[in-house]
Order: structure tokens, then C-alpha cells, then sequence
């Protein structure tokens, strides 16, 4: 049909290419952008934050989601890490601190309460970590068996 | 990479810019010019395209000795 072969590609394959990357740099661009930009809101919102913050929050998660279960399908893993339960459990570990770093100092700033600022570390941290962990143990498996699919795919003679 | 002189001296030889050759093979001029320079590494289709266009074969315009070669 006309409108589609109007819609064709008008690029070559390095114009692609470069597009591509421009793309996924965008791409990163915006999810880190996205993700200060709601740690900052929570920071200023406070208790209201949760009200705000839905819409993003909404975006933020699917555009997660839809990384994770594009990656799983296509059997990749990651550009640089390596798919070992050590390496989850690193990424789990600082993910954990991360977070409660993050939390303490938004408790802090709302109740001024040094000692219950600390003690949520501990608490949201470990909260964190195990669900981290869990949520990457689950995809590890989910990707490993689809590696192993991937792997088994075509007739190797 | 290392430039892709072969491919220059064989377009020059056909008497062909680097705009012909885009066109016969169906690029823009900037992704030949960055082919010859060394700074795009083209995928095997496109490889074949400029090769029918030049009247040569892969070896003769691509292939690179392991010395010579660095990714």
C-alpha cells in the first residue's frame, strides 16, 4: 500500500544504527531523569508524595517491565554484568543501601528523628534486599531458561 | 579501524564519486565516506551491495590481513 511504503525507512543501515544509539541513550537519559525526578519529589511532597507521584511511578515500572521481559525473550542478560547469583546479590546488597539511605534521609527530613532515620536503613534496606533479590533470582532463572531454549534453537551439525 | 583504501582505489578506478557509489548502493554519501574512512564497520549485505556496484569480490574489498585488522 502507498501510506506504507511512504512510512518505509528512509535511513541507511549506519544512519540506523546511529539513530539507535542515539535512541538508547535517550532512552537512559529519561529513566535516570524520571528516577531523580521522583526521589526529588518525594523528597519535597513528603507524605503527600504517593498522590503525585502515580503517574510516573506507572510509567517508570512499565517501562521497567517491558526491559525485563524484552531482555528474558531475547536471552540477554546484561551488556557488562554476569548472570551469576553473586552478581545478583551484589547488585541486591547496594540496591538494599541505596534505598535505605534514601529512605533515612526522607525520614529524617519529615520527623527528625535521627535514631528512627537510622533503624529504617536497617528495616527498609533488608525489606529491599530480599525483595531485590527475589525479583532477580526470578528473572536469572527465567533467563537462563530461555538461554538454554535460545541455545538449543536450529540444527547444529 | 583501519582505513579502506581498496575500496577507494576501486571506486577511483570506475571513475565513480563517492556519491555514485552511495547511490548505486543505495546509502547516503556520509556512510561510504565513513566506510572508506574506517569509522563504520558495514554489515555483510551492504558489504556484497558495493561490491556488486564496484565489480569486485569481498576479498578484494574487505578482507584485511590479521595484522592489519583492529576492531
Amino acid at each position: 500500500m502507498k501510506v506504507f511504503k511512504n512510512c518505509r525507512s528512509k535511513l541507511d543501515e549506519m544512519q540506523e544504527q546511529n539513530l539507535r544509539k542515539l535512541e538508547s541513550w535517550g532512552y537512559w537519559l529519561t529513566w535516570g531523569a524520571l528516577l531523580l525526578s521522583m526521589m526529588i519529589q518525594m523528597l519535597i511532597y513528603r507524605e503527600d508524595a504517593a498522590k503525585y507521584l502515580k503517574g510516573e511511578w506507572i510509567v517508570f515500572m512499565a517501562s521497567n517491565i517491558y526491559m525485563v521481559i524484552g531482555c528474558v525473550r531475547l536471552g540477554i542478560w546484561s551488556r557488562r554484568g554476569i548472570p551469576s547469583f553473586k552478581s545478583i546479590l551484589l547488585i541486591s546488597l547496594l540496591a538494599g543501601l541505596a534505598t535505605g539511605i534514601f529512605v533515612a534521609v526522607y525520614n529524617y527530613l519529615s520527623y527528625g528523628d535521627l535514631f528512627t532515620a537510622l533503624i529504617t536503613v536497617l528495616i527498609t534496606g533488608l525489606c529491599t534486599f530480599v525483595l531485590c533479590l527475589l525479583a532477580l533470582s526470578l528473572s536469572l532463572s527465567a533467563y537462563k531458561k530461555r538461554r538454554q531454549q535460545l541455545d538449543g534453537e536450529g540444527d547444529e551439525k | 579501524m583501519s582505513k579502506n583504501l581498496k575500496l577507494k582505489a576501486a571506486r577511483a578506478e570506475r571513475d565513480m564519486t563517492q556519491k555514485a557509489l552511495a547511490d548505486a548502493a543505495g546509502v547516503s554519501r556520509q556512510t561510504i565516506n565513513a566506510i572508506e574512512q574506517g569509522e563504520y564497520n558495514p554489515t555483510i549485505k551492504l558489504c556484497l551491495t558495493i561490491c556488486r556496484a564496484l565489480g569486485r569480490t569481498l576479498d578484494e574489498l574487505f578482507w584485511e590481513d590479521e595484522e592489519n585488522e583492529s576492531l
